[in-house]
C-alpha cells in the first residue's frame, strides 16, 4: 500500500498561532517498502504516525494511503478504513489487559470484518509462529515483556494490513527482546508497508530506507 | 470477539466494582417486588373474597369492622343484633337471602360460627356451587332445625324475663359441623370426626361442659378466609351454657353477630340499605363500599413503601452509572487503543451503555427473584401477623413493567459515560509524544 504525504502541518496549542508540531513537505513511501522514521523527541514523529493512521486530523496537507485520501474521508469512514488496511504497534505495547492474548488477536480482526473462525484460525497460527501458541488463553500480564511486545505486533498483523505503522517497538527491551521482535515485525510484515518511528539503532540498522523527520521541513517551519 | 463478550469480560475485569453496583440495583428491584407482591397479596385478600356478597346487617358500630369480622372473620364483632331482624327481613320484598352469622367461639385456631342452612343456599357465593350438595367436598351439610332454634331463643329469652318454657319441650337438636376445607387439612380432620369448640374467637377458656360437635362435612375450597372457618348449626351455637349470655341487655332478646343480606336483583339492594340505614339499633355495610374504603387506606401506605422502593431502584441505577463513569477515568488508555484498533465511536457508546444495561438488567432480574424468595420465605410470618398470605410464586405484569423500566433507567443513566466513551480520543493517551 502505497503512502503519499504532501504539505503537511499540525499545529498543537488550539486556535491562534500554536506551536508546530509536525511539518512535512512530502513523503512518498513505496507499496511493500520499509521505512524507519528517525528524530529526536518532539521531533513529530508519533504525530506523523498518528495522522498516518487516521486517528489525528492534520491542521493542513493532504494524506494519501493506497488510493484513499485519508482526510476527504469521515471519521466514520477512517475508522473504518483503519480497521482494514492499518495496523499500529505502539511503544508501550496498549495490549487490552482485560482480554486473553488469542481475544487481542480476534478483537483486532473483528473490527477489521474477519468474522470469529477464520479470525481465530489466522490468530492461533500467528501465535504458533512466533512461539506463543501455549500462551494464547493467557493474560497480556503474565507475559514477559518480549513476549508482550510480540504479541502487540501479532495484534497489529493479524487482520493482514496493507500499512503497518509502529512506534518506537523496541524501546523499552532489551538486546535479546528487541533483536526477537525486530526479526518477527520483518518476517510477519512482507506484504505490507512498514513506517517505523524510532531513535533505536540497533532496528535503525536493518531499514533499507531511513528517513530523518527533520530532513522533510519546509523552510517555513 | 463480538461486543456482548467485551461487556462482559469489562465487567468480569472490574468485578468488585460491578458486583457492588449490581448489588444495589438488585437491593431495590427486590424491594419492589416485594412491595408488588404484598400489594398484590392485600388486595386479593380483601377483593377476591368479598365478590358475591352484596350488604352486612349488624351493631351499631363501625361499618368496616363488621365487614371484616362477618365477610373476613377478622377482629371483634361489633356486638349483638337483635335476632328478631333475621325473622324481619327474611321474607322482606327486596331480600333473596339471609345468612346469620353467631360467632365467638373457636377450634384450635379456627373461628367457629353459628349459621344456618341458609349458609348452603347456592344463592350464597362460597362455595361456588349449583346446589347445596356440590358445595362441600365431603359429606353433608349439617341438620339445621328451625324448631329446636326457635326453642332455644325462647328459653333463652325467658331466663331473661321472657315467657318460661318448659325443659321438657326444648328440643334437644343436634350438634353437627361443617369444616372449612383448609381447617380440615390443617388439622387432619375427617367426617365422623368429633371436635369441642372453646370459648373466645382467639380460642381461649373450654366451655362450662364438655359439648362435642360431630363433623359431618367439609367445605369445598374457596380460596377465601371461609377455608379458615368451622360451621356449626345455630340452633346448636345458641345451646351453649355460655351463649345464654347471648342476650341484647337493654331488651332482653336473643342477639346474633350479623346478618348476610343477599337482595333480589335491580334496585333492591339501593332500596334495603336506604331503608335500613334509617334504623337506629342497627347498621347496614354495603360490603363493596366496605372494601373500597379500606383498600384506600391500605393504597396509601403502600403508595409510601412504593415510593421509597423505587427511589431505592434509582439510586442503585445511578450507581451503576457513576461506577462506570468512575472507572472511565482508567479506562481512557484501553478506549483510546479500541480507537485505534478501528472501533467505531457509536461501538464505544454502545459498549459502555450495555454494561450499565448489563448491570440493570442481572440486579433486576436478580432483585426480583430475591423479593420472591424473600416473600416466600416470610408468607407464614405475614399470614399470620396480618391474615394475608403472599403467593411467592406468582409473578405479576406489574414486575415486567417495572424489570423493564429498570433497563430503561440504566440505559439513561448510562449515557453520560457512554459519552465520555464516545468523545475519547483516539490519538491521546496511547502514545507518548516523540
Amino acid at each position: 500500500m502505497q503512502v503519499h504525504v504532501q504539505g503537511l502541518r499540525h499545529l498543537y496549542g488550539g486556535p491562534g498561532p500554536g506551536r508546530v508540531a509536525l511539518d512535512v513537505v512530502e513523503l512518498r513511501v513505496e507499496s511493500h517498502a520499509k521505512l524507519c522514521l528517525i528524530g529526536g523527541s518532539g521531533s513529530g514523529k508519533t504525530t506523523l504516525l498518528n495522522v498516518l493512521a487516521g486517528v489525528l486530523v492534520p491542521s493542513a496537507g493532504e494524506v494519501v494511503v493506497g488510493e484513499q485520501s485519508l482526510f476527504r474521508l469521515s471519521e466514520a469512514e477512517r475508522d473504518i478504513f483503519r480497521a482494514r488496511h492499518v495496523g499500529c504497534v505502539f511503544q508501550t505495547l496498549n495490549l487490552l489487559l482485560g482480554l486473553s492474548v488469542l481475544e487481542n488477536l480476534t478483537l483486532a480482526q473483528h473490527f477489521a470484518g474477519i468474522s470469529p473462525a477464520p479470525a481465530q484460525r489466522r490468530a492461533l497460527e500467528l501465535l504458533e509462529q512466533l512461539g506463543l501458541a501455549e500462551r494464547a488463553r493467557a493474560r497480556p500480564v503474565e507475559l514477559s515483556l518480549g513476549e508482550q511486545q510480540r504479541v502487540a505486533i501479532a495484534r497489529a498483523v493479524c487482520k493482514g494490513p496493507g500499512l503497518l505503522l509502529a512506534d518506537e517497538p523496541t524501546a523499552s527491551l532489551d538486546d535479546e527482546n528487541a533483536r526477537a521482535a525486530i526479526d518477527v515485525l520483518f518476517d510477519t510484515c512482507r506484504s505490507s508497508t512498514l513506517i517505523v518511528a524510532s531513535h533505536d539503532a540497533r532496528l535503525i540498522e536493518r531499514f533499507e530506507f531511513v528517513q530523518p523527520l527533520a530532513a522533510l521541513r519546509g523552510t517555513a517551519g | 470477539m463480538r461486543l456482548d463478550q467485551l461487556i462482559l469480560r469489562n465487567l468480569s475485569q472490574h468485578r468488585v466494582s460491578s458486583l457492588l453496583t449490581l448489588s444495589n440495583v438488585a437491593f431495590g428491584a427486590l424491594l419492589v417486588s416485594a412491595v408488588l407482591l404484598l400489594r398484590r397479596a392485600s388486595s386479593d385478600a380483601f377483593v377476591e373474597p368479598s365478590r358475591g356478597y352484596a350488604l352486612v346487617v349488624g351493631a351499631p358500630g363501625s361499618r368496616l369492622e363488621l365487614v371484616l369480622n362477618t365477610v373476613f372473620h377478622q377482629g371483634e364483632s361489633p356486638g349483638l343484633l337483635r335476632y328478631g331482624v333475621l325473622e324481619e327481613l327474611s321474607p322482606h320484598a327486596s331480600v333473596e337471602l339471609v345468612v346469620p352469622y353467631a360467632v365467638g367461639d373457636a377450634f384450635r385456631g379456627a373461628r367457629v360460627v353459628g349459621t344456618t342452612d341458609a349458609f348452603f343456599n347456592p344463592r350464597f357465593p362460597y362455595p361456588a356451587a349449583a346446589t347445596s350438595g356440590d358445595k362441600l367436598s365431603a359429606g353433608r351439610p349439617f341438620r339445621f332445625d328451625a324448631a329446636a332454634l326457635g326453642a332455644r331463643i325462647a328459653q333463652l329469652e325467658a331466663g331473661t324475663g321472657g315467657q318460661a318454657v318448659e325443659p321438657s319441650a326444648v328440643h334437644t337438636g343436634v350438634r353437627e359441623a361443617v369444616l372449612g376445607a383448609r381447617v380440615a387439612e390443617r388439622l387432619d380432620l375427617r367426617v365422623g370426626d368429633a371436635i369441642e369448640p372453646t370459648h373466645g374467637v382467639e380460642g381461649g377458656t373450654p366451655h362450662e361442659s364438655e359439648q362435642l360437635w360431630q363433623v359431618v362435612g367439609v367445605l369445598a375450597p374457596t380460596s377465601t378466609p371461609l377455608d379458615d372457618v368451622v360451621l356449626i348449626n345455630l340452633d346448636s351455637f345458641f345451646g351453649i351454657e355460655d351463649h345464654r349470655g347471648g342476650i341484647l341487655p337493654e331488651t332482653g332478646k336473643a342477639g346474633i353477630s350479623a346478618l348476610l343480606v343477599f337482595p333480589k336483583p335491580g334496585v333492591h339492594k339501593a332500596l334495603l340499605l336506604a331503608q335500613l340505614n334509617k334504623r337506629t339499633e342497627l347498621q347496614v355495610a354495603d360490603v363493596d363500599a366496605e372494601v373500597r374504603r379500606l383498600l384506600g387506606i391500605i393504597g396509601h401506605v403502600d403508595q409510601v413503601f412504593f415510593a421509597v422502593s423505587v427511589l431505592v431502584v434509582l439510586i442503585g441505577v445511578t450507581s451503576v452509572s457513576v461506577a462506570i463513569y468512575n472507572t472511565l477515568a482508567a479506562r481512557r488508555r484501553e478506549i483510546a487503543i479500541l480507537r485505534i484498533l478501528g472501533a467505531r465511536r457509536p461501538t464505544l457508546f454502545a459498549m459502555v451503555a450495555g454494561e450499565a444495561i448489563a448491570l440493570c438488567a442481572v440486579g433486576g432480574a436478580l432483585g426480583i427473584v430475591l423479593g420472591h424468595a424473600l416473600v416466600g420465605a416470610s408468607a407464614g410470618l405475614i399470614e399470620r401477623r396480618s391474615g394475608v398470605r403472599p403467593n411467592a410464586a406468582l409473578f405479576l405484569p406489574e414486575e415486567l413493567l417495572a424489570y423493564g423500566m429498570v433497563i430503561l433507567a440504566g440505559a439513561l443513566v448510562s449515557s453520560l459515560p457512554a459519552l465520555a466513551a464516545y468523545r475519547t480520543d483516539a490519538a491521546s493517551g496511547v502514545t507518548p509524544e516523540s
